[in-house]
């Protein structure tokens, strides 16, 4: 099994060499001989290389390949996106049919050719009386079910150094949302306002998400990032949850201190990016999303000029406005219009241009 | 399973328990040992369960799809947790399905929970099959994934093509081969709405018998003694309703609506429990679907009816506002009316709201929105995760399980990184483990991580990748070899001798100088290399570094029969000013080999050796047999224009002088090369040359004494 794990390996730096480079850069080469050299001694070994895709999960030659790394799940990532969910690789391949494989791969807009010795098609459940296609998905969602909006709640609040969420749910949440902003439904009907103090951490973080999604679906960010992005946007407060108790103002309670604050971006990426599975993206929002674009902001880093990811610049957005939107104690809930005239002209640095003018059309678009 | 066992329904909540405590006795094999009173405990709990089970049936089997646990055609609850990780614990070492047959004993089902706990979900299915049955279960019986299974659809990419789960080909079964109502209930029920909707949904009015409208809904709302049809059951079935699509949301409420007419009692029970809202939009959808609602239903739900609700419209009215059951405040209700939002816009903001107005979408296509799809490439998100990653590496907040998890992603990311050139973050890496090492911050997590970056494997991979990218990050390149030192020597070394590139020989030539003396004692080792091409690298490094304290065993290579060998030492032993390497060069001076004449012609020049302009003379004095005998001159003549020295001018007269009518186009170019080499003479001794020069015919050498000329005037 090293020697698979080894060649997946390689077979994905020459992917991700081939994208960030050119099919012509040197470490294609190198790499994609390297991992022809490998390839040819497996093939020695068993005369055929079979990848499968069952969920999430990496089946190489009928054997299911774990601990690979972020690399392994991004070529599944990348391989679904082509449709692809089986490879079969025969004796006699050449090296530059799997360079051009390489290639195709590599290319976002690009369907994989037919090779000789590569061929490549979908999974199904070899059970003819059972096997069924299924169209994409289409049910009318007019709205996010208590039920499934309950589960992903508590599984949210939940959450503990302990215990790993489950992500599933949080997917089949953002799913939900993206379908509905899809369908057009009004983004602020989509929305929930926050019942309780107890209640308010999920709400802001599903508030945040479905604004987040509508800013990025506005933006025309192409669809296979979506669910990422809502995913990244649902769990960026979740270091909020995970802050121990001397932080807290009161025990048992949600308030924190200030010091607590200042921490919980830290406390959820460390607790995000060690969940399998998980989009990178998901502790990259947690750890950003106060910083500002500007540079300033919290936490503190190591990096000179650090510049947020685009997906935390757009989640800094939907938190600044969800946030402004909500009554708190203190404060009476500013009105939309009003927020978004704060939001546009009175900080300065705090949001790229480009996304608050979008986010500030978008949302007025959506409500005229 | 057989017919008979198969007409016996399980006890949902008997087996619910059952799994439960599986759970518990496999999780306590891990934290107790069998003799422990609450290893005994749950091992019992979990046995006594099983018993009962085995009451109904002999056997009992659990199918495991991933984290859903499937008994018989039915798939449990798929969120419950504690199903979630028994069925994990079992896929994880692949198992697709166990049975547990009558006659287990405790003991057995003890050492089930140990083979559960085995080490084993690195190996593949083969091996952990074998070790299952080393370990021989009686009454256990388990069944392994099959990926053969997995059929293949060639030459076909689909982006919708997902994996069915199981429990969607039942439904598929419900609907295309009826099943036994009383069979599916549970499972019905069990189905979230939204899922069992979307899957009604992927068939048509036509495609659905008749019966299978009521069977469902007959699923939906059978009570037995056991369950009773609830409020909270109905709230179930009406957004079941709500999710499907129109011809089916009419059949299914046509149903529902005949069950409720004929049950009052069970129409009482249920929607007395439902809120006031739901009642009215399930009416709402049965009169927008057209569907009769009989007299006394709604008669039924007039009467439940609260009076303070006053008016419905009002109620649906703020619901298009209201968000999850709880109304906003009317003002806010009211403010996001257009004419008074607008109202509330200040100038300013309106004026500001204007211009991005004018934008038109397809502007939103430019630079910009290019630049923010780029970075949702997956290479560049794994390369702001490892980022952060390191980040988190220096944070204090870290607990030590915490620490570790993340430098194992690190360590687990480092190949990649490497291969694609980030050796910033390499070094980024490096440096962090380092500075928690010296603080004394998880000091065996930081030495264990170190360790492997300084492996011979590791160390190997890093300098195949630095041979392949370094050449465009050496700032990077060079804080690594700072990093590691010496220790780099021999990996650069290997590469080095097998390196068919010159670029990147002369690359890594280069970063094995920064090594200096260092690199010597392994240049040494490397000097006994057979392959000649070896030798000559070594031989060039030592020549670099100008150590004095190897040139005997220099000299030795100085006759092998390679003359790119032999040369390269001369070259070395030039550059330590060892006398031998001047023996030698007259020795390749006056050798019959023409290749080893022209190499000695070409160091005497690059290092001016003047005590051979003797030997170079001769050679220009040599009688001229063909052309080819002239051309080689040539390099003569410019070696000696090298050294310099006033002797050689006398021989370089008579061959201005000298005549020759059959090769005179190589003897004009043998001319013009000797005024192109005469910059390094002294003056005088080549005065009358240039006079002569300048009045020359041949424009060359005319331009070269002219030049010269002016330099002496």
């Amino acid at each position: 099994m090293e020697t698979v794990k080894e060649f997946i390996v390689i077979l994905m730096s020459s992917v991700s060499s081939c994208m960030l480079y050119s099919k012509k850069h040197a470490s294609v080469g190198e790499l994609t001989g390297k991992s022809f050299s490998i390839l040819d001694t497996l093939l020695k070994q068993s005369g055929r290389f079979e990848i499968v895709i069952v969920e999430d999960e990496l089946i190489v030659n009928k054997n299911p390949l774990r601990d690979i790394g972020t690399h392994g799940s991004t070529l599944v990532k990348r391989l679904r996106r082509k449709g692809i969910s089986r490879i079969d690789i025969v004796q006699g391949i050449t090296l530059s049919e799997l360079r051009q494989f390489v290639a195709d791969i590599a290319t976002a807009d690009k369907k994989p050719l037919s090779y000789p010795h590569i061929k490549i098609g979908v999974v199904d459940i070899a059970i003819d009386r059972m096997t069924m296609n299924i169209d994409s998905a289409d049910g009318d969602f007019s709205s996010v079910t208590a039920e499934l909006n309950q589960k992903t709640r508590e599984g949210y609040l939940r959450v503990s150094p302990f215990k790993k969420p489950n992500v599933a749910d949080f997917q089949e949440l953002v799913m939900h949302f993206i379908v509905m902003i899809q369908k057009e439904i009004g983004i602020l009907n989509i929305m929930s306002p926050v019942k309780s103090a107890g209640d308010s951490y999920y709400t802001h973080a599903t508030n945040v998400s479905v604004l987040t999604i509508f800013q990025a679906k506005t933006l025309g960010i192409q669809e296979d990032s979506l669910s990422d992005i809502g995913l990244a946007a649902l769990l960026h407060d979740i270091g909020k949850l995970l802050i121990p108790t001397d932080q807290m103002k009161q025990e048992g309670g949600y308030e924190l201190k200030e010091e607590g604050i200042m921490l919980h971006p830290l406390y959820g990426a460390q607790y995000l990016a060690r969940i399998d599975g998980l989009t990178c993206l998901a502790p990259i929002v947690a750890f950003e999303h106060h910083l500002r674009y500007d540079g300033k902001g919290y936490p503190h880093h190591a990096i000179p000029n650090y510049r947020q990811h685009i997906c935390s610049q757009m989640t800094a957005i939907s938190d600044y406005f969800d946030i402004l939107r909500n009554t708190r104690p203190e404060m009476r809930a500013l009105e939309v219009k009003e927020v978004l005239s704060l939001m546009k002209t009175k900080d300065e640095g705090l949001f790229n241009p480009f996304l608050i003018n979008n986010f500030i059309r978008s949302i007025h678009l959506a409500l005229s | 399973m057989n017919d008979n066992n198969k007409k016996i329904p399980l006890d949902a909540k008997l087996l619910s328990y059952a799994i439960i405590e599986l759970n518990i006795s496999r999780r306590n094999v891990a934290i107790y040992p069998q003799e422990h009173p609450s290893m005994e405990r749950s091992l019992m709990r979990a046995f006594d369960f099983l018993k009962q089970l085995f009451q109904l049936r002999p056997e009992i089997t659990f199918g495991i799809a991933k984290d859903t646990i499937i008994v018989d055609e039915y798939q449990l609850d798929k969120k419950n947790p504690v199903y979630q990780e028994f069925a994990l614990s079992l896929n994880k070492i692949h198992i697709a399905s166990v049975t547990f047959k009558n006659g287990l004993t405790k003991d057995e089902l003890y050492q089930f929970n140990c083979f559960l706990l085995e080490k084993i979900d690195h190996l593949p299915v083969t091996k952990v099959r074998e070790v299952f049955k080393k370990n021989s279960f009686p009454h256990v019986a388990v069944v392994f994934i099959d990926y053969g299974t997995f059929s293949f659809k060639t030459s076909t990419t689909d982006q919708t093509t997902r994996e069915i789960p199981l429990w969607e080909k039942y439904v598929y079964g419900l609907i295309k081969n009826p099943l036994q109502t009383e069979d599916i209930t549970d499972a019905v029920r069990d189905i979230p709405p939204e899922t069992f909707s979307n899957l009604l949904n992927k068939f048509s009015d036509a495609e659905i018998k008749e019966e299978t409208y009521d069977r469902v809904i007959t699923a939906y709302m059978r009570s037995s003694p056991q369950r009773t049809f609830s409020g909270q059951d109905c709230k179930r079935m009406f957004e079941f309703f709500n999710r499907l699509k129109p011809d089916l949301k009419k059949k299914f409420l046509s149903s529902s609506i005949r069950t409720f007419s004929q049950d009052k009692n069970l129409a009482n029970q249920a929607l007395a429990e439902m809120p006031f809202k739901d009642i009215i939009a399930f009416l709402d959808s049965a009169i927008e679907q057209r569907i009769t609602v009989p007299q006394h239903l709604m008669d039924l739900i007039t009467s439940l009816v609260p009076s303070s609700h006053g008016n419905i419209g009002d109620v649906l009215l703020h619901e298009t506002v209201v968000l999850d059951d709880v109304l906003i405040p009317t003002d806010s209700a009211e403010l996001l009316k257009k004419k008074n939002f607008e109202k509330l816009l200040s100038d300013k903001y309106q004026q500001d709201i204007q211009q991005l107005f004018v934008l038109h979408t397809s502007d939103l296509k430019t630079s910009q929105l290019i630049e923010l799809e780029h970075e949702f490439i997956d290479e560049l998100i794994d390369q702001r995760f490892n980022q952060i990653i390191l980040e988190l590496l220096r944070s204090e907040t870290l607990s030590e399980i915490e620490y570790r998890s993340l430098v194992n992603i690190m360590r687990q990311q480092t190949e990649h990184l490497l291969w694609l050139g980030q050796f910033g973050q390499f070094v980024e890496i490096l440096k962090i483990l380092e500075i928690n090492q010296a603080l004394h911050r998880f000091p065996d997590i930081n030495a264990d991580a170190l360790q492997y970056y300084h492996s011979s494997d590791f160390l190997a991979l890093l300098v195949n990748s630095l041979r392949v990218l370094g050449r465009q990050k050496r700032r990077e390149v060079a804080m690594i070899c700072e990093y590691y030192r010496h220790k780099l020597i021999p990996y650069f070394m290997d590469a080095l001798a097998e390196e068919d590139s010159q670029v990147i020989r002369r690359f890594l030539m280069d970063q094995l100088k920064r090594f200096g003396d260092k690199l010597i004692p392994e240049a040494m080792k490397r000097l006994a290399d057979e392959r000649w091409f070896v030798k000559r690298n070594v031989l060039y490094m030592l020549a670099e570094t100008g150590a004095k304290e190897v040139t005997d065993q220099i000299k030795t290579c100085c006759r092998h029969e390679n003359p790119k060998v032999s040369l390269a030492a001369m070259k070395y032993l030039l550059n330590t000013g060892d006398n031998y390497a001047i023996e030698m060069l007259r020795e390749f001076l006056d050798s019959k080999e023409k290749e080893k004449i022209h190499q000695g012609v070409l160091l005497a020049g690059s290092f001016r050796i003047k005590e051979v302009v003797g030997e170079l003379t001769a050679l220009l004095q040599k009688q001229e047999i063909s052309g080819s005998d002239i051309q080689d001159k040539i390099p003569v003549v410019r070696a000696l224009g090298e050294i310099g020295d006033p002797q050689t001018v006398k021989v370089l007269q008579a061959l201005l002088t000298g005549k020759s009518i059959l090769y005179r186009g190589i003897t004009e170019q043998l001319r013009e090369e000797i005024y192109k080499t005469l910059k390094n003479y002294p003056y005088e001794s080549i005065r009358n040359l240039i006079e002569e020069g300048v009045n020359s015919k041949n424009e060359v050498i005319r331009t070269e004494s002219d030049s010269l000329k002016r330099k002496y005037s």
